[in-house]
């Protein structure tokens, strides 16, 4: 029988792929962590990811984040417990630099990176009063403060 | 590092548009505005309503509506039973109505309202059904 030599056989080269950012920057991804991103699979079944992937809206920064994101989800043997905990550091960073991840989510379709990141801003926000809005986000469109009474009237209940 | 600052400016207000969109990749914006609010509360919804004019038409938008009404569904703790309870001590009865059509009827009664019209005899009332959040209780016919 051959098994001996079967199982002396070096290991099935892992697949890899390519992806360059808009700053130039190319990164290497083992194909079974790239499916995670349902537009790099589309890309792999269609035979289009054997050269270099062009993602011009992400930087070199943001796509070596999501790399490592893909990377750490598509591990074997994480428990639940510490992905998670990975995942909270993951997302504790600056909301503009979380605003970068879902936009990158968003583009790669990777629904786990985009439920995390979204999720967070989230609860940044979800308890902020409208005033408290404004300042973060650096808003001066606001209305009058007629106008804001008006629709403020419209849903009272919301403030209670 | 000229273009980490201006990316920064970029993102600053992005979540609600409120500079002219010409200057802004208004697409991006709108992209991670509507996952981020997609997955909000009603009630901080309503509230950012009020916060700049683009964040009301953003938040009225029917199309907003309708992925934050999916999205809510999947969501096993947006399900809600409405349960009206008639009856007495010894003999009470319960009418329930699932606030999804799939809903699971196994929540714990969450909040009381009384029903807003004057309620002489509770057990003349009985839900018909819920639609978007809208409860339709009907008044029983008496039988004399």
């Amino acid at each position: 029988m051959s098994s001996s030599s079967s199982s002396s056989l070096p290991p099935c080269p892992k697949k890899m792929i390519t992806l360059k950012s808009s700053d130039g920057e190319t990164f290497q991804i083992e194909e079974t962590a790239a499916l995670q991103s349902k537009t790099l699979e589309n890309m792999i079944d269609e035979n289009c990811a054997s050269t270099p992937i062009p993602l011009r809206s992400i930087n070199g920064k943001i796509l070596a984040k999501v790399v490592e994101f893909c990377n750490k989800h598509a591990e074997v043997g994480v428990d639940a417990e510490s992905l998670h905990a990975w995942d909270a550091e993951f997302v504790n960073v600056e909301y503009t630099t979380l605003f970068d991840y879902i936009l990158a989510a968003n583009f790669l379709e990777i629904p786990t990176l985009l439920d995390l990141a979204s999720g967070v801003v989230g609860d940044m926000i979800k308890g902020k009063t409208p005033d408290e809005i404004r300042k973060m986000f650096n808003i001066n469109d606001a209305f009058s403060p007629e106008e804001e009474e008006e629709v403020r009237r419209a849903n009272q209940w919301a403030f209670e | 590092m000229a273009s980490t600052a201006a990316s920064s400016f970029h993102h600053s207000a992005s979540l609600f548009l409120s500079t002219p969109k010409s200057i802004m990749s208004s697409d991006d914006d709108d992209d991670v505005a509507v996952e981020i609010l997609k997955r909000l509360p009603a009630r901080s919804l309503l509230r950012f309503r009020c916060v700049c004019r683009s964040s009301c038409s953003t938040i009225d938008d029917p199309r907003l509506v309708a992925l934050h009404s999916s999205h809510s569904a999947l969501d096993p703790s947006n399900r809600y039973l409405v349960c009206l309870d008639f009856g007495d001590d010894l003999d009470p009865v319960q009418n329930t109505c699932s606030l999804f059509s799939n809903g699971s009827l196994t929540l714990p009664f969450q909040s009381q309202i009384e029903i807003p019209f004057v309620t002489p005899h509770p057990n003349r009332y009985v839900v018909v059904g819920s639609c978007d959040g809208l409860i339709c209780v009907s008044e029983m016919a008496m039988v004399r």
